[in-house]
C-alpha cells in the first residue's frame, strides 16, 4: 500500500476491504471503495491532474471539494468530471485532458514561456491579417480551445429524472447550522428537506478530527447531530444533492445524479457554509498547493497525506486549526505564518519548524510541484516587505487564508450583500421574510455559535408558518445569535501585478492582466470580468471572484463595497442540459382510428403533438379512388365543440360574418371567425342540432384559440351559452367518392337520399351500430358525409367501413391526397393561404360576410375596409409550362415582388399544377398572366377564378 | 356485410398499449376492459406494495355547467351510480358515474329541473380517459409528473384539483381506497396513450404495476375501492 495511506480513522469514508481499480491514461490504477478517482490519484503519487487551460501548467488537488478547475478529466467518456468529488467505480477509464501526448510531456507547455505574447485580450488584438487566413486562424483556435472531447457516440442519460417535492421548510446546507435548523424546525411540527451536497451529513465538521470546542472531536459531534437527524421522520434529507437555482415562488432547483427535484417550500434557511480561495503569489497554482479545508478533507475523509513537509499560511483561527489537523496526522509543519500579527502565542503550541506573526507567502519553488515556499514580513500597509524574505523547503503549501461565505444562492435571488470589514467578507442583508441564512454563512464562527444561529433559523422558520407556542414566537423574534468578528487580516492586493500570479485558475488570468485590464479602461467589475473573463471559468467565481473584486478595488482606489460584484445567475453547480430538460416526455395525440392506419401502410406527419396519416399508397392513387370510387380519411384531428344554451343562436351570431340564428335546426353553415380587426383566423362549420344546441367544428391546431376566444366574449356571464371541448370525445372521418352513400347505406338503415339529407344537412342515427353524427359536407369536391362518434368506437369503425367498402374500391386517402382535392376546388386553408393581414374580401370569402346585421365581430373594421381598393387579391392558379412552384415563392413583376403563392400542388386527374396566390387586384382577372419566381428562374401561370374542378358543384351536391 | 351483424366495441385510448402488456380481456357494458396483464393476486400484492394503474376510463362523465349548478349538485352525489362529483370552478361540475348510461344523465338532469337558472348536461364519457393510481407510492409517483402540492393538507381525500401533467391538462381526483393512497387522473382521450406509457416510465423504480378488474376485486375485498363510494369533492389546484 502507498506510504502515503494514513491509518484507518472513523471518520474515513474509504472501505479498504474492497478494493477497485480503474485506468488512468492507461495505466492501472489500485483504489478502495469510497474514494474520489483524485484522492486515489494523490495516494500512488499523482501529482499533476491537469493543465491549465491557456499556458498549460501543471495543476494538482486544490480544493478537494468540486469547486475548482484543477482536477477535471474525462470518466468513461463524460468531460469535464470533478474528479475530487466523483466517487471511483471498478474498471472506469479516466483520461486527463487538454495535454498532448501527455500530461506529463505536453507540448503546449510551451505556452507557459510566451505569456508575454499573449497577453489576456490578445485575441481581440490578433488574428486579424491577413483576413484571407481568417478560416484557417479559426480552425486552430477551435482545436486549442476548450476543455475536454465530447464523444458524439456517447448515448446520454436515459434516466433523467424530476421530481417535485413541497415542504415547510426547505434548508440548504448538511452542516452543523443546517442540521441545527432542521432538528429545531421538525421540533416544532415543520416538515422540512434538508439538502446536502455531500454524500454524509456533518458540513466541514466530517474532516475536522481534533475538537474545536470542548473535548467532542468535531467529526463526532457531526454524527451525533446527523443520527438525531436521520431519526426524526419529520426531515426528509436529499444527499449528494446541490442546490442550483433559488427562483421567484420560493423554488428551489436540485441536482442530485441524474435526478433534479424542483423543492417548493414556504420558508427556506440557507445555511451554505463558506469556502476557501487561493491567496495570489508568484506561482501559487504549482501542484502541491492546498486549500486548507481541502487538505483536511484528503487526510481526514479518504487517509491520505499529499506530503511529508507543509507549510500553513493562516490570516485567523481557522488556519491554525488547518496547521493543528496536519500535525495530528503526522505532517511535518515546516513553517506557520499568520498575517495576524499578535499570533505569536498561538503560534508557538503548534509545534512548527518556523512560526512568524505577521507574514505571507510570496512565491512558491518547483518545477513540477511545490519544493520551496518563500515568505515575507508584512509591513503596516500589508505589503509584504523586500528583504524580509525567508524561503523553506517543503512539498505542501496549504492556504487556509482566504475563506468567504458561500452566498451564491443567495446572490439568485438578488440579497443584498453587504461587506462587513469587522467580519471580512460580504454577508446577506435585507433578506424576504420567507428567507433566511444561517451559520457561516450568515457570520457566525465558533462551533457554538453555528449551533445557535442555527437553532434560531429553525426556531423562526417555523413560527413564521404558524407553528410553535408563545414561548417560541418570543424566543424568536430576538437577535440573531451566534455573530462573530472573524479576526481575519488580509494582504493587501495593491503590490501584485506579475504574470505568474494567477487570479483566476481556470482562465490563467494574473494580476497584471488585471492591471493591464484596468490600464485600457476596463474598471468596472463588470467589464473588467467581461474583458479577461476572470469568473468565467469552471469554478464560476467561486475561486476568483472576492480577489478580482479586492485587486479591482486595490488598484482602481476605491473601497471594496464601492467597487461591486458580478451577476450571479443560476445555475450555482454544472447541470447536465438533459437533466433540466427532463424525462424525455413527448406528448403525441392520436386520433380514435390511430392505430388502424399502421395496417394500411401509412406514413405519418406531425401536426403540431397530432400524428396524421400523410399517405398511404400513392397521392395519385388515393385521388383517383376519392373521383372515382370512394375515399376515406381520418378527420379526428378537427376541433369540435358543443355550445349549448339559450342564447347560443344569437352568440354565434355575434361571433361570426355571416348569418348562424337563422339556420334550421338538422342544417349546416360555412363558418369563418375574424378577430376585431377583420383578419381570418379560422374556418369550420356549425351544425344545428337543436333550438339551442350547435355543433361548431375548427382546424386541427385552432381548437384553443377559437375556444378560448368563445369562453373570453363570455367573461360577463350576461349569456346563458356554455362551451364543452369535445374534441377528444369524437373520432371523425370523411366518406367521400360517388359510390360513398352506397358504402354508408351498407352499414345504416338512416335515409341518405338527398332528398332526406341534403347538401349541407345532417342525420343522426346508428352507423355500423354506433351511434353517429352525419354532416353532409364536402371538402374535396365529391358526394361526401363527415362521420362524428363516439371515440371509443374509433378502433372498430374505421376497419369495418374499409371492410363494407372493400368491393367498392375503397381506399384511405391521407393529407396530401386531401390537399391536392381541396385545392381542386379552392378551398382556402385558414393560417396557410391566409395570414395576419387576410381579411376576407380580399380572401374571396366576402360573401359570408352580412354587413346588414347589427354587430358582430369585426364589423367596425370591415365596414370601413367595405368599397376600400382591395390591396391584395387571392386567386387559383395553374402553371403554363408544367413547374411546380414552392408554396412561398414570389409572384413578380419584372424583377419585383407583388404577391406570394400560398399553395402548390400537381392533379393527377387535371394533369396539371394548380395553387393559390396573392396578386395584385389588376392580375385578379380570369385567364391573366402570372409569373413566379422559383428555383431561380420565373414561370408562368393563368389566373382561374372559379374551382379547377366540377366548378358547379354538380358532383358535391348530387 | 348483414346489419344484424354489427357488434361495435368499445375500447380507451390505450387500449392497444395494453395489448401489447398482454392484457386479458372481458367485455363489460360494450367497453372492452383488462381484466388482467398477468396473474391478479400478484398484481394486488404489487399494488400494495408498490403503486398500480388501472385504465378505468369506461366510468361514464357528465359535464354539468349553469347558473344553478352550485346550488343543487349536492344532491346529485346521492344519485344510484354517481361514484363523485368534482366541481371544478363555480358553476361547473364533474360527475362520474359507475356506467355510462342515459338513466344516470336524466338523473342528474332531473335533480335541476326545478332550480332557478339554468343548467347544461353533457356527456363527455368519451372526452376524458381516467386512469386510477393506487398504492403507497402513488403520491411519489405523481411527484415525477406533476408540480402541484400533492400533501394531504393541499390536496386531502376526497379533494380534486386542475393541473399539468406531463405537459398535458388534467384533473386530478385524491381518492384513498380505504388505507391505500389513490388518485384519479382523467386526461384527454387523446393523450391516452401517451399519459398511459409516461405513467409507466416514471413509475418504472417505484414498482409500478397495471392491474385490471381481477385484482381490483381482490384489493375492494379489503378495500373500499372508487367504484363502491361517492363523495363531494373539489378545489383548483395552486
Amino acid at each position: 500500500m502507498s506510504d502515503r495511506r494514513l491509518p484507518i480513522h472513523p471518520a474515513q469514508r474509504v472501505d479498504r476491504s474492497r478494493p477497485l481499480t480503474f485506468s488512468f491514461d492507461g495505466k492501472s490504477v489500485a483504489a478502495f471503495h469510497g474514494e474520489t478517482i483524485a484522492a486515489a490519484l494523490c495516494a500512488e503519487g499523482v501529482q499533476t491532474l491537469s493543465r491549465s487551460f491557456k499556458y498549460h501548467r501543471r495543476r494538482g488537488l486544490l480544493c478537494a471539494a468540486g469547486r475548482c478547475p484543477n482536477c477535471l478529466m474525462t470518466v468513461d467518456g463524460v468531460p469535464n468530471v470533478r474528479t475530487c468529488t466523483e466517487p471511483v467505480r471498478d474498471g472506469a477509464v479516466v483520461r486527463s485532458q487538454h495535454a498532448w501526448p501527455s500530461l506529463e510531456n505536453d507540448v503546449q507547455g510551451v505556452l507557459d514561456s510566451f505569456d508575454a505574447l499573449i497577453p489576456v485580450g490578445f485575441y481581440y488584438k490578433t488574428f486579424m491579417q491577413p483576413r484571407w487566413l481568417w478560416p484557417t486562424y479559426e480552425r486552430a483556435l477551435r482545436r486549442l480551445a476548450g476543455l475536454g472531447r465530447f464523444d458524439p457516440t456517447l448515448e446520454p442519460g436515459a434516466n433523467s429524472d424530476v421530481v417535485h417535492l413541497h415542504t415547510d421548510v426547505a434548508i440548504v446546507g448538511g452542516g452543523p447550522a443546517g442540521l441545527s435548523a432542521a432538528l429545531e424546525a421538525a421540533r416544532l411540527g415543520a416538515d422540512a428537506v434538508l439538502i446536502d451536497d455531500q454524500p454524509r451529513l456533518g458540513g466541514h465538521l466530517q474532516w475536522h478530527l481534533l475538537a474545536t470546542e470542548g473535548t467532542t472531536p468535531d467529526y463526532q459531534v457531526a454524527e451525533r447531530l446527523a443520527q438525531r437527524v436521520r431519526a426524526e421522520p419529520r426531515i426528509r434529507v436529499l444527499s449528494d444533492a446541490t442546490a442550483f437555482g433559488l427562483y421567484e415562488g420560493r423554488l428551489l432547483t436540485v441536482i442530485q445524479r441524474e435526478r433534479m427535484s424542483k423543492v417548493r417550500a414556504d420558508r427556506i434557511v440557507v445555511a451554505s457554509g463558506g469556502f476557501e480561495h487561493p491567496l495570489v503569489f508568484q506561482n501559487n497554482d504549482l501542484p502541491g498547493v492546498f486549500l486548507g479545508e481541502g487538505i483536511q478533507r484528503v487526510i481526514a475523509l479518504y487517509g491520505i497525506a499529499p506530503g511529508k513537509r507543509a507549510v500553513v499560511v493562516a490570516n485567523d483561527n481557522r488556519g491554525l486549526r488547518a496547521a493543528r489537523e496536519l500535525k495530528a496526522a503526522g505532517i511535518e509543519l515546516a513553517a506557520v505564518v499568520d498575517a495576524r500579527v499578535d499570533s505569536d502565542a498561538a503560534l508557538r503550541t503548534l509545534g512548527a519548524s518556523v512560526a512568524l506573526a505577521g507574514y505571507t507567502v510570496v512565491e512558491a519553488h518547483g518545477s513540477k510541484r511545490v519544493e520551496r515556499v518563500s515568505l515575507a514580513r508584512l509591513d503596516a500597509s500589508g505589503r509584504p516587505t523586500k528583504g524580509s524574505e525567508q524561503t523553506v523547503a517543503a512539498d505542501l503549501l496549504v492556504l487556509a487564508a482566504g475563506w468567504e461565505p458561500n452566498t451564491t444562492l443567495l446572490a439568485q435571488e438578488s440579497c443584498s450583500l453587504e461587506f462587513r470589514g469587522d467580519l471580512g467578507a460580504r454577508f446577506p442583508t435585507g433578506l424576504p421574510e420567507w428567507l433566511s441564512v444561517a451559520g457561516e454563512v450568515a457570520g457566525a464562527a465558533t462551533l457554538d455559535g453555528i449551533l445557535r444561529n442555527g437553532t434560531q433559523a429553525g426556531l423562526r422558520a417555523a413560527v413564521l408558518i404558524g407553528l410553535g407556542d408563545a414561548a417560541d414566537r418570543a424566543a424568536s423574534t430576538a437577535a440573531t445569535t451566534g455573530l462573530e468578528p472573524s479576526g481575519s487580516v488580509r494582504p493587501t492586493m495593491a503590490a501584485h501585478s506579475n504574470t505568474k500570479e494567477f487570479v483566476c485558475l481556470c482562465e490563467d488570468v494574473s494580476t497584471k492582466d488585471i492591471k493591464h485590464a484596468l490600464q485600457e479602461g476596463f474598471d468596472h467589475i463588470q467589464t473588467l470580468k467581461r474583458y479577461t473573463t476572470v469568473t468565467m471559468g469552471p469554478c464560476q467565481g467561486k475561486m476568483c471572484h472576492h480577489t478580482s473584486v479586492e485587486l479591482c478595488a486595490s488598484m482602481t482606489g476605491q473601497t471594496i463595497a464601492a467597487t461591486g460584484t458580478t451577476t450571479t445567475r443560476p445555475p450555482a453547480a454544472p447541470v447536465p442540459l438533459g437533466l433540466l430538460a427532463g424525462p424525455a416526455h413527448n406528448l403525441i395525440r392520436q386520433t380514435p382510428c390511430h392505430h388502424r392506419h399502421n395496417e394500411s401502410g401509412v406514413t405519418w406527419m406531425d401536426m403540431g403533438a397530432w400524428k396524421r396519416p400523410l399517405v398511404y399508397s400513392t397521392v395519385e392513387a388515393e385521388c383517383r379512388a376519392v373521383h372515382e370510387h370512394v375515399g376515406i380519411i381520418d378527420v379526428g384531428t378537427l376541433g369540435k365543440l358543443d355550445v349549448k344554451g339559450r342564447d347560443a343562436a344569437a352568440y354565434l351570431e355575434w361571433i361570426h360574418p355571416n348569418r348562424v340564428a337563422n339556420l334550421k335546426p338538422g342544417r349546416i353553415r360555412y363558418r369563418v371567425m375574424l378577430d376585431d380587426a377583420g383578419i381570418i383566423v379560422d374556418d369550420g362549420t356549425i351544425a344545428r342540432l337543436g333550438d339551442d344546441h350547435f355543433f361548431v367544428t375548427t382546424g386541427t391546431g385552432a381548437l384553443e384559440s377559437v375556444e378560448q376566444w368563445l369562453e373570453w366574449w363570455l367573461a360577463d356571464g350576461a349569456r346563458c351559452v356554455h362551451t364543452t371541448n369535445i374534441t377528444a370525445a369524437l373520432g371523425a372521418v370523411n366518406v367521400a367518392g360517388p359510390k360513398s352513400r352506397e358504402l354508408l347505406s351498407r352499414v345504416t338503415d338512416l335515409d341518405l337520399s338527398s332528398a332526406a339529407v341534403p347538401y349541407l344537412g345532417l342525420a343522426q342515427g346508428l352507423v355500423a351500430g354506433v351511434p353517429a353524427l352525419l354532416l353532409r359536407i364536402g371538402f374535396v369536391g365529391e358526394l361526401g358525409y363527415e362521420l362524428h362518434f363516439p371515440a371509443e368506437y374509433g378502433d372498430y369503425l374505421w376497419s369495418t367501413l374499409l371492410e363494407a367498402g372493400n368491393d367498392l374500391g375503397i381506399a384511405p386517402f391521407g393529407v396530401e391526397a386531401q390537399r391536392v382535392l381541396r385545392l381542386e376546388k379552392l378551398h382556402i386553408i385558414p393560417g396557410h393561404d391566409t395570414d395576419a393581414l387576410s381579411n376576407p374580401f380580399e380572401a374571396d370569402l366576402g360573401w359570408a360576410v352580412k354587413l346588414e346585421k347589427p354587430d358582430f365581430i369585426g364589423r367596425a373594421a370591415l365596414s370601413r375596409l367595405h368599397g376600400q381598393p382591395l390591396r391584395q387579391r387571392l386567386v387559383g392558379f395553374e402553371m403554363t409550362d408544367g413547374t411546380l412552384p414552392f408554396e412561398g415563392d414570389a409572384v413578380v413583376a419584372g424583377n419585383a415582388p407583388v404577391g406570394r403563392v400560398t399553395s402548390a400542388k400537381r392533379s393527377p386527374l387535371l394533369g396539371r399544377t394548380i395553387g393559390m396566390a396573392w396578386v395584385p387586384p389588376d392580375l385578379a382577372v380570369e385567364g391573366s398572366l402570372v409569373h413566379v419566381k422559383t428555383q431561380d428562374r420565373v414561370s408562368e401561370g393563368r389566373v382561374v377564378l372559379k374551382p379547377f374542378y366540377d366548378p358547379e358543384g354538380e358532383r358535391l351536391k348530387g | 356485410m348483414a346489419r344484424g351483424q354489427f357488434q361495435p366495441y368499445k375500447v380507451s385510448g390505450a387500449y392497444r398499449a395494453q395489448l401489447a402488456q398482454k392484457a386479458t380481456w372481458a367485455d363489460v357494458d360494450g367497453w372492452r376492459l383488462p381484466v388482467a396483464f398477468g396473474d391478479p393476486a400478484d398484481e394486488a400484492a404489487r399494488v400494495r406494495r408498490g403503486v398500480g394503474v388501472q385504465d378505468v376510463s369506461a366510468l361514464g362523465k357528465l359535464d354539468v355547467k349553469g347558473t344553478a349548478v352550485d346550488g343543487s349538485i349536492e344532491e346529485c352525489e346521492r344519485l344510484e351510480g354517481v361514484c363523485a362529483v368534482l366541481r371544478p370552478k363555480p358553476g361547473h361540475a364533474l360527475i362520474l358515474t359507475v356506467r355510462q348510461d342515459d338513466r344516470t344523465r336524466v338523473a342528474v338532469e332531473s335533480v335541476f329541473a326545478q332550480a332557478p337558472g339554468c343548467v347544461h348536461v353533457t356527456d363527455i364519457t368519451s372526452a376524458l380517459a381516467a386512469f386510477a393510481l393506487v398504492g403507497p407510492n402513488a403520491a411519489d409517483l405523481l411527484a415525477r409528473l406533476t408540480s402541484i402540492d400533492l400533501r394531504p393538507c393541499s390536496l386531502g381525500d376526497d379533494r380534486a384539483a386542475s393541473c399539468t401533467v406531463a405537459h398535458v391538462h388534467a384533473t386530478l381526483y385524491h381518492r384513498d381506497w380505504g388505507a391505500m393512497r389513490g388518485y384519479m387522473l382523467l386526461v384527454g382521450r387523446d393523450a391516452a396513450e401517451y399519459m398511459w406509457t409516461t405513467i409507466h416510465h416514471a413509475g418504472e423504480h417505484l414498482g409500478l404495476t397495471p392491474f385490471g378488474t381481477a385484482a381490483e376485486r381482490l384489493l375492494s375485498e379489503t378495500q373500499a375501492s372508487v367504484t363502491l363510494r361517492a363523495h363531494a369533492v373539489g378545489v383548483n389546484a395552486r
